[in-house]
């Protein structure tokens, strides 16, 4: 008897859990990976900026197909070589009613600029502010923010901060108020981030009522739960998957054109890399094309440099290393390694079958790569940092690596991977790549005002690189995205940003 | 004393050497009779033995038993299926993982980087734990404290996470995982000593050759320690399961041996990306561990019932 | 009494032991913390990261690093995450939860497949019955638990969709309040019947596979204990007087055993807790397990420091608890 109560009370609880779940239109989002912090001055990572960005907005922010459309800011100009004028949008409300004003903005810059401003500890974030050194309350709708020198590009890094209420003060921030299409519910960590729709958001309420981010770590799990219907977006998408997903009515599979771009560092002061005659057999030896197949199944695009073909200043006129083993051979003869070498090849452990890859096709040419496999990037940069202050012959060989490029603009990736000073500019240079011409270049784009200069001399320093080939060069990856069909108006970011105040569910 | 007398002393004292040594072979054969009668009665850990003794063997004739190079992939063979399934061939018995490489070949291949580490791991353990146990049992007082504070101490710490820990810091590669496993393992067979030492102090023989004046280093080798071997050998045996299983799991979690040398715990891990559409590539090297150590442990139990009749029950 | 008094002290050097040895670990990492915070910023300069060097204490000499972080650690201040930027005491009473409930899962579940399979190998000794038992123990302990894990998905998760292969709870079902963190528990307490039922369901496979080698230690202890009991005149006279077998066993002989049971099943709680690292990643279970792995790959050490401490602790209570109740229980015992 009571076996069979407690079985009703279960029906019953079921059919009315169904029945408020039918109510509001729900949106489940399956990530990748967890946020890392809920103050968006304080973290250094893509997911938590995906998830935060729909309880914050910046004053502008990167459309799918990389335009910058304005948020905040109605209008962001330059009134002087080191002022940008900032006009803000007028009739903006946080989440609990209090008007967006231009303190607010100024007080966001100047908490991701300040040294300790966040109970004591500086934002992880300011390096992206370049040399901004201030930002000042001009009126109620007008801020001015002060430059150490010229930079053209703050308009262009300027999306990837967030505005947040000068209430917060110099804590941390633990319960998000945005003025973003989305109010802020719970987070579980390593669980879910629940949002709900801002009825009062200035371009109006969005059509979906509640979106929920879901932590699936594993992306075979993250698949099953795409295929069972427990989610509707899922991001990272293995390739291998993609056939089974595509089979599936319901689901469609969009890719996208990511902005990480795969490369193999070679430490030009040590030998055998100090002579650009075995940099180059090392990249004819390596066949990429083959590398991607195997991979990704094709999903990624080969670049002939590191930059992606959708980033500022982007060469489209230098040429492949195309596969040539014999050629390859033929330069290790000249450059006095007619039998090859050995080397150390450090890999991050998630990208060993990469490693191996690339041992299978310099073992063709008689290289010999031991590799050796690293926890995390951060370990492996780190060895690399500390072995950059010892003797060539004690520093380390080569480095499989990647590195993200967000902003599409060579500035964060060309400048720390090829500009000669290792504790500033070319902070992360592991190769020790070193060429005035190329520093003179990269510094010169720092401080020109014009985008067609910047444009000339990155352009000019990628063909000095691309001859001296301190990496062998790989792709940019795709990121796969399935959605079930339910879905409407979803398109991906190649930066990973989510843009769901326009997305609806049938 | 004349040649011939001579003679026939050295002709008395050789006899009795070889009757000596004759008698010491029939007892030893006789003790194997022994053991292998009473081993034998336990039909699992025959299997075991067995099972054990064919992963030896397909470890040291591996080159023999696979005509593939377990760490040379082959782009155009990802992924294949095992034999028994429809698209299955002879050429690649259990599939292919995600870069073409032959399972079967790095399985047999594998078991070298298991049975090595096992067996070094748990001989190097035995060999510290033995001596540091003796001490500690035999001494008592101070330095026992000492020890069983060390033991009491790695104890505390999961084997796991202690070693992660310890790899994470030594960095990669077979002669570190090797320090790491021993950096506790030694405690295992270092307390059972100690247990036998204590137990074998308080029994007549040990008494005895102490009130006849024996220094301690002959009663600790000569007497306690032919003694206790038993228990070792059997504890040991059982410890070689759990080092493999211990190595499996660190390889598990990324931190093995260097690729591309195969090992089957870094099998597992690579294959896991791909369980929901290739199951075979992370099943199977699992099969292997689970099959090895299962039949170590079955010879472990065999041992203990042949050996050591007293640890029964 | 001086016993007692000698047994805690004992744990002093052992504690002192624990902490030095967490502590040099993490310091002889490489991974530089700066670094690991910082991650991919593409421009930050020297001297900021001299400050955030600063800012963390990490420019002062290591003893003085110790001291601050014993001190720490006593006091209640546990320092705070390099990667996720929360205090670490926060991120790990998070993680405690889900570690305990699943370590209660699977301590229920050895026994029970531990006693009663025991029990049937004691009464049944030397049958095909106690051989096939022994077997199956053997496998429990041999089987890799990521492997078990693993097959366990593959069957019962991608093959038949029978049980869930990860996290808690299904997310439609929504969480009951939050009282004890346990959601068993907390899931009866809200009435909840749905959360409940989800959540066992969750609870299946990992409990399964961290409680399969406890049942096989479980199997042999039952089996060894009750074979004592058996032997001794109380049973034999229950027998002679005629009680039906099962009934003797159940009464008498299994009341008495289980004694060394609770005991050894306390004792292993430390080895269960290791095993939680692997079947929580496999299980994708947001557990302290999980959170050990990601920080010592990752080398946010302060996380690591206290979660490990944590491990060492709760084995070094349980020992220390199962010894004095020992002693209490059976006061010849000596040390």
């Amino acid at each position: 008897m009571r076996k069979h109560i407690l079985v009703l009370l279960l029906v019953c609880s079921l059919i009315v859990g169904i029945g408020i779940l039918g109510e509001a239109k729900t949106l489940v989002v399956g990530m990748h990976d967890d946020l890392a912090a809920l103050d968006p001055a304080d973290f250094s990572h893509r997911e938590t900026e995906s998830m935060l960005r729909q309880v914050y907005e910046g004053l502008s922010t990167y459309m799918p197909s990389r335009e910058i459309h304005y948020e905040l800011a109605e209008s962001i100009e330059p009134i002087d070589d080191t002022t940008y004028e900032i006009r803000i949008r007028e009739g903006v409300k946080f989440h609990d009613g209090t008007p967006l004003t231009a303190e607010d903005v100024a007080f966001s810059i100047n908490r991701l600029i300040k040294p300790g401003a966040m109970a004591g500890r500086t934002s992880q974030r300011r390096g992206l502010m370049g040399p901004t050194k201030e930002a000042v309350v001009v009126d109620e709708h007008t801020v001015h923010v002060k430059l150490e020198n010229p930079w053209p590009l703050f308009p262009r890094f300027i999306p990837w901060q967030m505005i947040v209420p000068s209430t917060v003060g110099d804590g941390y921030i633990t319960e998000p108020v945005g003025t973003g299409p989305y109010m802020f519910e719970e987070w579980v960590r390593d669980s879910h981030f629940s949002v709900s729709a801002n009825p009062n958001h200035w371009r109006g309420k969005p059509s979906i009522d509640k979106v929920v981010f879901r932590v699936i770590g594993d992306e075979s799990a993250r698949v099953s739960a795409l295929r069972a219907g427990e989610i509707d977006i899922a991001t990272m998408i293995p390739v291998h998957e993609i056939p089974a997903l595509e089979a599936d009515p319901n689901i469609e599979v969009l890719s996208v054109l990511g902005t990480r771009s795969y490369f193999l560092e070679m430490n030009v002061n040590k030998p055998p890399f100090n002579d650009v005659r075995v940099r180059q057999a090392m990249n004819y030896a390596v066949d990429i094309d083959t590398l991607i197949e195997v991979l990704y199944e094709g999903r990624a695009t080969r670049i002939p440099f590191i930059l992606s073909p959708q980033a500022f200043a982007y060469h489209d006129g230098l040429p492949f290393y195309e596969y040539n083993p014999e050629k390859a051979m033929q330069l290790l003869a000249e450059a006095g390694y007619p039998n090859g070498f050995e080397f150390e090849l450090d890999v991050v452990d998630t990208h060993r079958a990469r490693a191996e890859i690339y041992q299978a096709m310099l073992a063709v040419v008689g290289i010999n790569a031991k590799i050796r496999t690293w926890p995390t990037v951060s370990a492996m940069r780190d060895a690399w940092m500390q072995a950059k202050h010892k003797p060539a012959e004690e520093q380390r060989d080569a480095l499989l690596t990647d590195w993200g490029n967000a902003s599409l603009d060579p500035f964060d990736i060309f400048i720390p991977k090829c500009h000669s000073d290792a504790s500033g500019l070319g902070r992360s240079n592991y190769s020790g790549y070193s060429n005035p011409e190329v520093d003179r270049l990269l510094e010169s784009t720092l401080t020109s005002s014009f985008d067609e200069e910047r444009r000339a001399a990155f352009l000019k320093a990628q063909e000095i690189v691309h001859g001296d080939v301190p990496m062998v060069f790989e792709f940019v990856a795709h990121e796969i995205y399935g959605i079930r069909n339910r879905v409407k108006n979803f398109q991906p970011s190649p930066d990973g940003r989510l843009h769901l105040w326009a997305v609806d569910i049938e | 004393m004349n040649r011939y007398a001579a003679r026939a002393d050295e002709f008395v004292i050789a006899e009795t050497l070889k009757q000596k040594l004759l008698r010491a072979l029939q007892r030893t054969i006789g003790n194997i009779q022994e053991f292998w009668r009473l081993y034998r009665k336990n039909h699992l850990a025959v299997i075991g033995g067995a099972v054990v003794l064919i992963f030896i063997s397909l470890a040291i004739l591996a080159p023999y038993v696979t005509s593939h190079d377990p760490e040379a992939p082959n782009f155009r063979a990802i992924r294949r299926p095992p034999v028994w399934s429809k698209e299955g061939s002879w050429t690649y018995p259990l599939g292919t993982d995600h870069l073409g490489r032959d399972i079967w070949a790095r399985i047999i291949y594998g078991a070298r980087i298991s049975l090595f580490i096992g067996f070094v791991v748990v001989g190097f353990a035995t060999m510290i734990g033995v001596a540091l146990g003796l001490i500690s049992g035999y001494y008592g007082g101070r330095i026992d404290a000492v020890i069983q504070r060390v033991i009491d101490t790695l104890l505390a710490f999961p084997y796991l996470i202690l070693a992660t820990a310890l790899v994470g810091v030594l960095g990669p590669g077979l002669r570190n995982i090797v320090l790491a496993l021993l950096y506790k393992e030694w405690v295992y067979p270092c307390r059972v000593v100690r247990g036998e030492v204590l137990a074998a102090k308080e029994q007549e023989y040990v008494e005895a050759a102490r009130t006849v004046g024996a220094s301690s280093r002959h009663v600790m080798f000569k007497e306690i320690l032919p003694n206790v071997l038993a228990s070792t050998v059997v504890v040991s045996t059982l410890r070689v399961g759990s080092v493999i299983l211990m190595e499996a799991s660190l390889s598990f979690l990324g931190l093995g041996v260097e690729p591309p040398t195969p090992a089957w715990g870094s099998m597992v891990a690579e294959g896991r990306r791909f369980i929901n559409t290739e199951w075979w590539i992370s099943t199977l090297p699992g099969l292997a561990i689970f099959l090895t150590v299962l039949g170590i442990n079955l010879m472990g139990e065999g041992l203990r019932d042949a050996l050591d009749p007293k640890l029964r029950e | 009494m001086d016993k007692i008094l000698q047994r805690l002290l004992q744990t002093i050097p052992v504690l002192i032991g624990i902490s030095l040895i967490v502590f040099s670990l993490m310091h002889l990492a490489p991974g530089d913390p700066v670094e690991i915070m910082l991650g991919e910023v593409g421009y930050v300069s020297q001297e900021d990261i001299e400050l955030i060097r600063a800012e963390l204490g990490l420019d002062r000499p290591l003893p003085q690093q110790y001291f601050s972080f014993v001190a720490g650690i006593l006091r209640g201040d546990w320092g705070t995450s390099l990667r996720a930027r929360v205090s670490v005491k926060e991120l790990i009473l998070e993680r405690l939860p889900a570690t305990i409930e699943l370590t209660f899962a699977a301590i229920v579940v050895s026994l029970i497949i531990g006693i009663p399979a025991g029990v049937l190998s004691a009464v049944r000794r030397y049958s095909w019955l106690d051989k096939l038992g022994t077997l199956v123990a053997l496998v429990g302990i041999s089987m890799p638990q990521f492997w078990l894990g693993l097959t366990l998905i593959l069957v019962f998760s991608v093959g038949l969709h029978l049980l869930p292969g990860g996290v808690r709870l299904a997310f439609d079902i929504p969480a009951p309040p939050t009282v004890t963190g346990l959601l068993l528990v907390d899931s009866i307490l809200a009435g909840d019947w749905a959360a409940f039922w989800g959540a066992l369901r969750h609870l299946a496979l990992p409990a399964l596979t961290l409680g399969a080698p406890m049942s096989a230690l479980t199997m042999r202890v039952t089996r060894s204990s009750m074979l004592e009991v058996i032997r001794q005149d109380y049973v034999t006279f229950a027998k002679a007087k005629g009680v039906k077998e099962l009934s003797v066993v159940i009464k008498h002989a299994l009341r008495n055993a289980l004694i060394p049971i609770v005991t050894v099943v306390a004792l292993n709680m430390g080895s269960l807790l290791g095993g939680n690292m692997i079947v929580e990643r496999i299980f994708s279970w947001p557990g302290l397990g999980q959170l050990v792995v990601d920080s010592i790959r990752t080398y946010d050490y302060p996380v690591v420091q206290v979660a490990v401490m944590v491990y060492a602790l709760t084995y070094v209570a349980m020992n220390l608890i199962a010894d004095l109740l020992y002693m209490r229980l059976n006061p010849r015992v000596r040390i």
